[in-house]
């Protein structure tokens, strides 16, 4: 059954810490969504408990259909469910091959050369850096390197994590303009974001989140000329 | 100048005990975040399986030997699983530690029961740990040579394991980031568990090549894990090949100390080594600073 990710009155926090109290979202198939909100939302909270870094407190989440709410990370990923976390988070002591292995962990390794040749044609300097260590990449190749880990990993459910961190505006807008192209135009996103104005450029709809609650949840269409507006819905101020 | 190749080579044959040792605590270290305080004692025990089964069951040697090796696995299995495991999810680095304390503490208690507290000699094959080589004037210990073998056979294996199957870049991804490691497929008790027991199974070896050097007695292992430990520190105590550097450079040191200073002051020596390299460098002597900045 497809019917994408469907979370309902999702609560989740750190230790006795609530952080999101009852989250109502759902990315139907191959849509794109995005997930915007001020530091300290708690975004990267709830692409933490999709991907089973954390175990609900609350709620369910669904994809396609099946029960995924504190399932075990490897599990996840063998279903398709894929992150890029914020931080790029790429090994830094292991080398850009070996980061993309670790992307085809428990695969067949004809699936990593198949991958490995995908991912070095769209970004030919990860070739060619491929036995230096990770940590030695500037950030923008570390981005590289992370978003190629998601495309060895073959994701259903992709979820990427404020790709922009950290990144010269002009390089952030590359990715975005890449990101169609990185991606199967059926896999289904739900992109983390604060740089609203790239987002909505991408996906079709979008949900504010403030302090753990979600507080406007709208179609990309209807704000693309308004970012004023937007701004106010993160920040509380009306 | 021969004598100062028998000092190198004693200090080798020493530091090698050190490094084995260094090296089990630094994987299980590295990746989990663990310092395994039972790992003296569960060598030991590696070393007692292996003379039980040998001298007191008419077991082959090599045979007795496979079958110390098997429970060790077995054994560090079931300890990872009820002492580790459950404590891993509270995701607090004391408990485990101290938990380690305890499984040393039942075991010491448990080999002194078994094998009470007298010293015995492991007896080897033809007792070749009696033979000695005279090479000029250079003095060689035939099972001395079987300790170099074992151990540069040991570290080849784990250095194979390491560098190139699946589980070695599943075990170097969690050591890095275990949260992006996670995220990539790598499963946090496949790691764990084939952690531990690659680890004790080093341990194990070395406990029971060390075992004809060391008498076995009770607690023959704890010297060799204090001076693990020291390797361990030496290396920086994330590097696995530091580990083992710090352990031969330990042996030389003691060895060369033991040849000018007084005995009593190579006893002293790991302490004030560590002091020394905790002041100057305390990411160890074998591994950069941390080059890197994570966002
Ligand atoms: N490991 C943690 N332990 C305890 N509290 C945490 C932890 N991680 C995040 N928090 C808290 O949870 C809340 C939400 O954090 P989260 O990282 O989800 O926000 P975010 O929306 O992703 O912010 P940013 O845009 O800065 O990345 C914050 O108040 C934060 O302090
Ligand atoms: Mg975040």
């Amino acid at each position: 059954m497809m019917t994408g990710l469907e979370i309902t009155n999702l609560k989740v926090g750190y230790s006795r810490n609530e952080v999101i109290h009852g989250l109502d979202l759902k990315v139907n198939p191959g849509e794109k969504v995005a997930l915007l909100g001020a530091n300290g939302a708690g975004k990267s909270t709830v692409l933490r408990t999709i991907s089973g870094l954390l175990t609900p407190t609350e709620g369910s989440i669904t994809f396609n259909g099946e029960e995924i709410g504190g399932s075990n990370p490897a599990n996840l990923v063998e279903m398709g469910v894929i992150q890029v976390p914020e931080g790029r988070r790429v090994f830094p002591g292991l080398n850009v091959e070996d980061n993309l292995k670790v992307a085809n962990y428990g695969k067949s390794p004809d699936l990593l050369e198949e991958g490995l040749e995908a991912v070095y044609k769209k970004f030919p300097i990860l070739q060619e850096r491929r036995k230096q260590a990770a940590g030695l990449l500037s950030g923008g190749q570390q981005q590289m390197l992370s978003l190629s880990r998601a495309i060895i990993a073959k994701p259903k459910l992709l979820l990427i994590d404020e790709m922009s961190l950290g990144l010269a505006p002009l390089l952030v807008k590359d990715f975005y303009e890449q990101l169609a192209d990185l991606f199967s135009e059926d896999v289904t996103l739900l992109l983390v974001e604060q740089n609203a104005g790239l987002a909505l450029k991408y996906c079709s709809r979008f949900y504010v989140l403030r302090n753990g609650e979600l507080v406007l949840e709208s179609n990309s269409e209807d704000y693309k000329d308004n970012p004023t507006a937007l701004q106010s819905a993160y920040l509380g101020v009306d | 100048m021969v004598d100062y190749i028998q000092i190198a080579w004693q200090g080798l044959v020493s530091g090698f005990a050190y490094a084995l040792i260094g090296l089990a605590l630094v994987m299980v270290y590295k990746t989990a975040r663990i310092l395994n305080f039972a790992a003296g004692t569960m060598a030991g025990i590696s070393g007692f399986l292996a003379h039980w089964w040998a001298a007191e069951n008419d077991m082959p040697f090599a045979i007795a030997i496979i079958f110390a090796m098997i429970m060790t696995a077995v054994g560090t299995y079931v300890i990872e699983r009820l002492t580790v495991r459950p404590l891993i999810k509270l995701g607090d680095f004391l408990p485990i530690v101290i938990m380690t304390l305890g499984v040393e503490e039942l075991l010491a208690n448990v080999s002194l029961l078994w094998w009470g507290g007298s010293a015995q000699r492991y007896r080897v094959p033809g007792d070749i740990d009696r033979i000695n080589w005279l090479i000029g004037d250079f003095r060689l210990n035939a099972w001395h040579v079987v300790v170099a073998g074992t151990t540069f056979v040991t570290l080849s294996i784990v250095g194979y394991v390491i560098n190139q199957t699946e589980l070695g870049l599943g075990m170097k991804a969690f050591a890095e980031d275990q949260d992006a490691a996670k995220l990539m497929g790598v499963k946090e008790s496949t790691v764990s568990i084939w952690t531990w027991v690659l680890s004790a199974l080093v341990g194990g070896v070395t406990g029971i090549v060390y075992a004809p050097v060391l008498f076995l007695q009770q607690d023959y292992m704890n010297i060799i894990f204090i001076k693990g430990f020291v390797a361990a520190i030496l290396g920086g105590f994330l590097s696995l090949s530091g580990g083992v550097a710090g352990g031969l450079l330990l042996g030389e040191l003691e060895a060369f100390t033991i040849k000018w200073a007084p005995r009593e002051f190579a006893a002293a020596l790991p302490v004030v080594i560590v002091f020394i390299v905790l002041l100057i460098r305390p990411h160890g002597l074998f591994t950069r600073e941390k080059g890197h900045e994570r966002v």
